[in-house]
């Protein structure tokens, strides 16, 4: 009786889905990838499997083998000067991400598929000029430019962040103590908020660790100008007692902030369904 | 756990895209969503913060229609991957009816899928949710890279590091060309919605 029940109750179910999912009347939207070339005689294979499995949480290995992989096509194709360059920056998007890991600019990440993506553009079309491979590449550099500016622009803001405010905690503590703005505590307040000066001092204090600095050495591909420079030195992290609970805070703030956000979603669609 | 009105005969099932992070959950549910889009009566929500990466989530509200007297509706969520947004990822499985776990079949992402569907049992575990016995559908995606040249893991290999105990229905899937992304949704929705009958025929 019960077995009768089930076989009802799932073929209604299955009865609406099929009726839902048939394949009348649709326009099939789904993305229509082609290969782009013959596996086995295509160069970039193995480049383009590194890439694909670039993750958050990559392993220090996998960025080694991608730049090993860089470096060896290099030696492949010393004379073209378009492969080239695209292997560079490449490389240099690369060693980025290696010193980097997690905290690397997202964008980097689409950085590396997008030079990619022309690499193999330029690479299966014997035909094409030199000119356009050239437009190609410069169209590349130029989001490598922009991304550049953007690392720069962001560390630039934390770091005017981290100077200017003091952290949330500090104020309530200020204000437990009855600290007005007029006669702050040198002991509490001012002493604990970096200066721009001497923050200054500690990023000239904390030069770049050798293998972050082998990484922003990379020489910008020739064909992008002179004025092509490689991808900053990720931010100095704070050293100090004092700073490491700013940037705590600033970390737990951001967590919290985020986990309201997805709270609030949660309770409009709640609200949206009653 | 589904939300029912018995009044308003509705019932609302959620069901979760789990997975490591880049495995295709999103390409999933975008995949029904251009395919069906004339038949979905809701949007697919992307919230995407940083890049083009899912931070939060994405979802999908689909109208099955009545069953037993009831209108059901199904709410697709995907989790985000990345290691650091554990918290974000247990969130969403909170009140969760169903999953599909989606592992990236690249050899390179083995241990990947394994720590993910870790991930998933200790998650589930803080809502007193059992693996073993919410209606769980693996999906082996990304099998279109084999024709790259790119290595790709078994099915065989697939089964025995993920689904060795779970035995749970699984599907070889290609979310970027739509292969078994239907279907795979097809067989969540009707083991979560059969999972809900005892408590629709109590409701009714």
């Amino acid at each position: 009786m019960a077995s009768k029940k089930n076989d009802t109750f799932n073929a209604e179910v299955t009865g609406r889905l099929s009726e839902l999912f048939s394949e009348n009347d649709i326009s099939d939207n789904a993305a229509n990838h082609k290969s782009p070339a013959d596996p086995q005689e295509f160069p970039f294979t193995n480049l383009k499997a590194t890439l694909l499995s670039i993750e958050w949480e990559i392993t220090d290995d996998i960025l080694n083998e991608l730049i090993a992989e860089i470096n060896r096509l290099k030696e492949i194709y010393p004379d073209n000067k378009i492969i080239f360059s695209f292997l560079q920056l490449h490389g240099s998007v690369g060693k980025y991400i290696r010193s980097k890991k997690v905290t690397a600019h997202p964008d980097s990440i689409n950085l590396l598929h997008s030079i990619y993506g022309a690499l193999e553009k330029v690479a299966v079309s014997p035909g094409m000029s030199e000119a356009e491979e050239r437009r190609i590449l410069s169209a590349e550099v130029d989001k490598f430019k922009a991304l550049k500016e953007q690392i720069i622009l962001a560390q630039k803001s934390a770091a005017r962040k981290m100077e200017i405010q003091p952290p949330e905690i500090l104020k309530s503590l200020a204000q437990t103590h009855k600290i007005s703005q007029q006669e702050p505590d040198a002991g509490i307040l001012p002493a604990q908020v970096t200066t721009p000066k001497s923050r200054q001092a500690l990023s000239m204090e904390h030069a770049v660790p050798p293998d972050i600095a082998d990484a922003t050495a990379m020489q910008s591909p020739d064909i992008a100008g002179p004025d092509t420079k490689p991808l900053p030195a990720p931010e100095v992290s704070p050293k100090s007692a004092q700073e490491y609970l700013v940037f705590a805070l600033e970390e737990i703030k951001k967590l919290i902030k985020t986990e309201f956000e997805v709270l609030r979603e949660d309770l409009k669609l709640l609200k949206k369904n009653e | 756990m589904a939300l029912i009105n018995p009044k308003k005969k509705e019932v609302q099932v959620k069901l979760v895209y789990y997975g490591p992070g880049r495995g295709g959950k999103t390409t999933n549910l975008e995949h029904i969503y251009d395919k069906f889009q004339n038949r979905i009566k809701g949007k697919l929500t992307a919230i995407k913060t940083y890049g083009d990466r899912t931070l939060f989530f994405d979802f999908l509200p689909l109208d099955i229609g009545v069953v037993k007297g009831y209108n059901i509706k199904m709410q697709f969520y995907t989790v985000p991957g990345q290691v650091k947004y554990k918290a974000t990822r247990r969130l969403v499985l909170r009140g969760v009816d169903g999953v599909v776990f989606v592992a990236d079949s690249m050899a390179l992402r083995r241990q990947m899928n394994i720590v993910s569907l870790m991930d998933l049992k200790e998650n589930l575990a803080t809502f007193d949710k059992d693996i073993f016995k919410i209606p769980l559908v693996l999906q082996y995606n990304k099998r279109d890279l084999e024709k790259e040249g790119i290595r790709l893991l078994s099915n065989e290999t697939l089964e025995k590091d993920l689904n060795q105990e779970l035995k749970a229905p699984s599907f070889a899937a290609s979310a970027l060309k739509g292969h078994n992304v239907v279907e795979t949704m097809k067989k969540a929705i009707s083991l979560t919605v059969a999972s809900l009958q005892e408590k629709l025929e109590l409701k009714g």
